[in-house]
């Protein structure tokens, strides 16, 4: 098996390098392809990041190759990395990072490596999407390639998140908890609470554990819940104590946590590379296990799933050959607003990014 | 009755311009046997072929499958260091 890494240079993509070579998810004789762009400084900093893995991984190293151009793009699980990413917004003066504006940038870099994994690629490739805003990046690729390979990992790592923000809330450890996120990988997500369930709990003690922990009795009020609870944060982080804001933070409800916790990362001037690239492994690893299973992720769906047709987190069903199919699972009448909502706005979103 | 008789699979033939040096038939060998293919015959020329200075040698491989699977295969030997040219015959 091979695994192409495109925008290999960048945090997310270095993390995810190094942790395919550290839990030696490639033979010796498989291939990792480091793909960064012949203009800029990346190019060339990737033949210095080869050298650096070879020489912490030495013998149990696949063979690395580099490349510098869409074309030359081939292996056997596409990870998309490369674009720019949502800055942290530290400065009350400032205007707030433009979505559009980081919209645009990314379409452009990765359109090129969607057509051309389109024109050379043999059909089997499965494209991993982590560059945001992923829901666009899904259908960029969708729209040229077999939609059923194309997957973003959006939903998957807030369900990874959601899981983890029960468990601690609900204090028991994030393998105990079965949860998913659907919908937007931002503003638009949807819990599904009524999916929630926790090893060794009864459906009663889930119940009453739920409605205890989360932010609002009903999911049509989560939205207006999340903007009042995150500008409050804002006001705490914008006076420069983090310290405080992280304190403020630990006492949100779980399905808000999801959302502010990056945020707050964000604003701290750190990323979220390492989390990201831990629940892409952690994919990788469900997706190669041979067993069908059932995971949140941005898929584009062709009215598979409550009629919708638009890029949005969906429950599927992954195999190695990419998803399958939806995975049926019933949401309550709040979640399923929520989640129409979501897919309405990001069908307009589409629009304004003319894709 | 279900027939388990299928089409014979068509055979191909991969030519490649190769760096004379230890581990390049492992390297090669491996594209192959990790996608479960096996080569029906390894010709390599015993005569070197002088390339930028260095030691060449033209090897020419025969297996059974789809056109596809030459196409990813020539596409995956082609991103190997020890692998200078890849053709196929036709």
């Amino acid at each position: 098996m091979d695994i192409s890494i495109i925008g290999a240079n960048g945090s997310t993509g270095k993390h995810i390098a190094n942790r395919i070579l550290l839990e030696r998810i490639l033979l010796p004789t498989d291939r990792l392809q480091l793909v960064g762009r012949a203009k800029g400084s990346s190019g060339q900093a990737l033949y210095g990041f080869r050298q650096d893995l070879k020489d912490a991984f030495a013998e149990r190293c696949p063979i690395i190759d580099i490349a510098l151009h869409p074309e030359e793009v081939v292996a056997d699980i596409i990870i998309m990395t490369a674009g720019s990413t949502i800055q942290a917004h530290n400065n009350p003066d400032a205007p707030p990072p433009s979505r559009d504006e980081l919209a645009i940038y990314n379409q452009q870099i990765a359109i090129p490596y969607a057509e051309a994994l389109a024109k050379y690629g043999h059909g089997h490739e499965v494209v991993i999407v982590v560059t945001n805003p992923v829901e666009l990046i899904v259908v960029i690729f969708s729209q040229r390639y077999d939609r059923h390979r194309v997957v973003g990992m959006g939903a998957y790592q807030d369900s990874l998140r959601f899981r983890r923000e029960v468990a601690r809330s609900v204090n028991v450890s994030r393998e105990a908890v079965h949860a998913m996120v659907l919908g937007e990988h931002g503003d638009g997500i949807v819990p599904v609470w009524s999916g929630v369930t926790i090893q060794g709990f009864s459906d009663n003690e889930t119940q009453r554990a739920i409605r205890t922990v989360r932010s609002s009795i009903k999911s049509i009020d989560f939205p207006q819940t999340l903007l009042r609870m995150r500008n409050e944060i804002i006001k705490i982080a914008q006076k420069g104590d983090l310290a405080e804001a992280f304190q403020f933070f630990d006492k949100l409800p779980p399905d808000i946590r999801i959302m502010v916790g990056p945020f707050l990362t964000l604003f701290s001037g750190t990323k979220t590379d390492i989390a990201t690239a831990n629940a892409t492994i952690d994919f990788i690893k469900s997706m190669l296990s041979g067993k069908d299973t059932v995971i949140a992720a941005q898929v584009s769906l062709d009215r598979e799933f409550m009629n919708v047709t638009a890029p949005i987190g969906a429950p599927v069903i992954i195999s190695p050959k990419g998803w399958d199919a939806v995975y049926p699972i019933s949401l309550s009448d709040g979640e399923q607003y929520l989640f129409l909502e979501t897919a309405r706005s990001i069908q307009e979103k589409m629009q304004v990014w003319k894709v | 009755m279900e027939s388990l008789e299928n089409e014979p699979l068509p055979e191909q033939v991969i030519i490649l311009i190769v760096r004379d040096q230890p581990g390049t038939l492992f390297q090669i060998s491996a594209v192959f046997s990790n996608r479960g293919i096996s080569m029906s015959s390894i010709q390599l020329h015993e005569e070197s072929i002088p390339c930028n200075g260095k030691r060449c040698t033209r090897l020419i491989i025969r297996f059974f499958g789809e056109e596809s699977r030459k196409k990813i295969i020539i596409r995956l030997l082609s991103r190997l260091d020890c692998v200078l040219e890849s053709d196929d015959s036709g």
